[in-house]
């Protein structure tokens, strides 16, 4: 599989570059410990190796992945609108956008108000459920959320504003 | 103290009103988590490890093991009554248990399972309870070069046992490993891999990577099929569950089959519930004297391996107890929580917490019958979770997520961190690459790293260590013969076999 050659390429330079740093950490005063570096440049030397493997056999004729009867899979499939790549990627690229900015949001609008935000994002864009639903389950999801952590667990939970305080 | 004195003092911690609702608590999530398509006993530990945090040992532990073996009861629902396995380890019953279900037989297949679960679940236990003190006896005896050496061997054999492409588990678990060092090392304060990131310095906690790569991921995965809700699905009143007598009777010997090749299965590193309930629904296949009914709802096939996953399921606490390690992604996880309520599994579980083990043990007793008087009335009620919209659940995955990673030291890195996780496992699952073998190197990475550097500082810096001290040879060539093994398979028959399991 070309993809398999591609990660097995990315592999090999992230095993040769965690192999050079752990080269590069100095080794410890006491003769007798191997030192910081020793473990790393074992692991770079294993992903080189592997790295090389998955090459070589993503070369070679070999049957298809096959798998017993999953029944879960088989539903999924058959429910799933079957939708091309670029389609179904685009929606995971505008959900890992919205999650980047509710990232940001919490420190600036506080717990509450950016999740209720987000959730209705998702559910009204993302979901196409109805606004008011999605508004009345992002309310209601968030307040749970927060009277869990916040309340109860005392886990003190992003306010308003406090990337400014 | 003798086992049994121990385990009768287990009781007398697990059975406090507080533990008893630590165990009921997490069974009955662990049931919701199994009965649930896409929420598995990993992102269930998962999410909900940080509401552990700074709560006693003995209870956060028991709380985590009911959710573990209350997800095995909960997977046969579904399973049966709408043909959807929540966990792998179930994918066999619903090919038995939904044809039963097409013929209105599938109260009877949910009564069954719930009735062998508890069997196998309890003989599991207490074979457990026999096994681990005899094995933490001869694990103490290992020193740094043995570790590491089993360790190896636990590395491959979930890689090459667990996935369909040894060099794929391989590589996942590579990764993992890497991924634990990443940070000051704490022997001798160098800095590594943090590219000068603040964020960086203390590592990279456990939780946010089986967040990022199971919950969040899972969600990705969901977003391209726009998973709609589960159809409505038959209640069935308490006396459609029973089997009768005489289909009891031709249960119990496949149950109690199930039981002891379960248990053993649990026990190697790798193997496994999933596994376990495969060989099992073979086996039974062969020695059975009407083989052409399997696969078209035969109840004997649903008892066995519904029994098999719960008795593996206690198998698999036998290495994580006693030697410390874990044999797949969910019993990492729970590995996690033990390291993070600081109790160290392994031999010295058994001198240092034996409250807390014996403690542990005897809450599984407790939650095996709590299971039984949850599942059988109380199926009717688990149906109603599957009547929420799947967007809403997801939702609710992802603020759980967001809060369970942000409570982790109340900062945002950690929520970017989570979400890299998120597509990284998203894209290495699109590659078919394993994830539970990546869990498991990192949990075990430091560990790991230690016994390394310890067996090198032992024989000042020479490598022949690890074969001059004959328990850490076998070990090394038992991992030898798995790896030529593979490599032969691989030169035979290319790099991919036919996929038995995802466990995790």
């Amino acid at each position: 599989m070309r993809s398999d050659r591609i990660v097995a390429v990315i592999l090999l330079l992230m095993g040769v570059f965690v192999f050079m740093e752990g080269l590069s950490i100095p080794r410890a005063a006491l003769q007798r410990e191997p030192g910081a570096g020793a473990f790393p440049m074992l692991l770079g030397v294993l992903m080189s190796v592997l790295a090389v493997a998955l090459f070589v056999s993503a070369g070679r004729k070999r049957k298809a992945p096959v798998r017993p009867p999953a029944p879960a899979e088989a539903v999924e499939k058959a429910r799933a609108v079957q939708e091309p790549l670029p389609a179904r990627l685009k929606r995971i690229g505008w959900v890992a956008l919205t999650l980047a900015v509710y990232f940001i949001l919490l420190k600036i609008l506080g717990f509450l108000a950016a999740s209720v935000l987000f959730g209705v994002i998702y559910l009204y864009l993302i979901y196409r459920q109805r606004i008011l639903s999605s508004l009345f389950t992002a309310v209601l999801l968030a307040a749970f959320g927060f009277l869990l952590f916040e309340v109860l667990l005392k886990v003190p939970l992003p306010e308003f504003l406090e990337s400014i305080k | 103290m003798g086992g049994f004195e121990q385990l009768l003092h287990g009781f007398e911690v697990a059975a406090t009103p507080i533990n008893i609702m630590w165990a009921f608590l997490g069974v009955t999530v662990g049931t919701l988590i199994g009965v649930l398509p896409g929420v598995g006993p990993v992102t269930g530990i998962a999410l909900l490890l940080p509401l552990t945090f700074g709560r006693d040992p003995a209870g956060a532990l028991i709380l985590l093991a009911g959710i573990y073996y209350g997800a095995m009861y909960g997977g046969s629902t579904t399973s049966i009554l709408a043909n959807i396995p929540g966990e792998s380890s179930s994918v066999m019953t619903a090919v038995e248990g939904y044809e039963l279900s097409k013929k209105g037989r599938g109260g009877v297949a949910l009564g069954i399972s719930a009735i062998g679960s508890f069997i196998a679940g309890t003989i599991g236990v207490v074979l457990l309870g026999f096994f681990a003190p005899t094995i933490a006896g001869l694990a103490i005896k290992f020193g740094p070069p043995e570790y590491f050496g089993l360790m190896m061997v636990s590395f491959t054999l979930v890689a090459a046992l667990s996935t369909n492409n040894v060099i794929k588990g391989l590589i996942s678990t590579v990764i993992g490993l890497f991924i634990s060092i990443i940070g000051i090392d704490a022997l001798t304060g160098e800095q590594r891999f943090t590219f000068g990131l603040m964020g960086l310095l203390d590592g990279i906690d456990f939780v946010v990577v089986a967040i990022g790569l199971f919950a969040i991921a899972e969600l990705f995965v969901n977003l391209e099929s726009m998973q709609t809700p589960i159809p409505q699905l038959k209640a069935f009143r308490f006396r459609e569950l029973l089997p009768g007598a005489d289909e009891f009777k031709r249960c119990l010997a496949p149950i109690l089959r199930a039981s002891g090749l379960g248990f053993v299965v649990g026990v190697l590193p790798g193997a496994g519930a999933t596994i376990a309930s495969f060989l099992d629904y073979g086996m039974e296949k062969s020695i059975s004297k009407t083989p052409e009914k399997f696969g078209k709802g035969h109840l004997e096939a649903v008892a066995g391996v519904e029994s098999c996953n719960n008795a593996a399921a206690a198998g698999a606490f036998v290495p994580l107890l006693t030697l410390g390690i874990p044999g797949s992604g969910s019993t990492a996880v729970l590995l996690a929580g033990f390291m993070l309520l600081g109790v160290a599994p392994g031999p010295t579980l058994f001198t240092f917490h034996p409250d807390i083990l014996w403690g542990l043990i005897a809450s599984m007793y407790i939650g095996n019958v709590m299971l039984l008087v949850l599942n059988l009335p109380l199926i009717s009620v688990f149906m109603q979770i599957l009547r929420v919209p799947y967007p809403v659940l997801s939702l609710a995955i992802c603020l759980l997520s967001v809060l369970g990673v942000y409570s982790l030291n109340n900062n945002t890195f950690q929520l970017w961190l989570m979400l890299f996780f998120g597509i990284l496992g998203y894209v290495l699952r699109k590659l078919d690459f394993p994830l539970p073998p990546m869990l498991l190197g990192l949990v075990l990475g430091k560990m790991t790293e230690e016994a390394f550097r310890q067996s090198l500082s032992l024989s000042e810096g020479h490598w022949g260590i690890f074969l001059q001290r004959p328990i850490s040879l076998a070990l090394f060539i038992i991992l030898a013969a798995i790896l030529a093994y593979q490599a032969v398979q691989i030169v035979r028959h290319g790099a991919y076999k036919v996929r038995e399991s995802d466990d995790v």
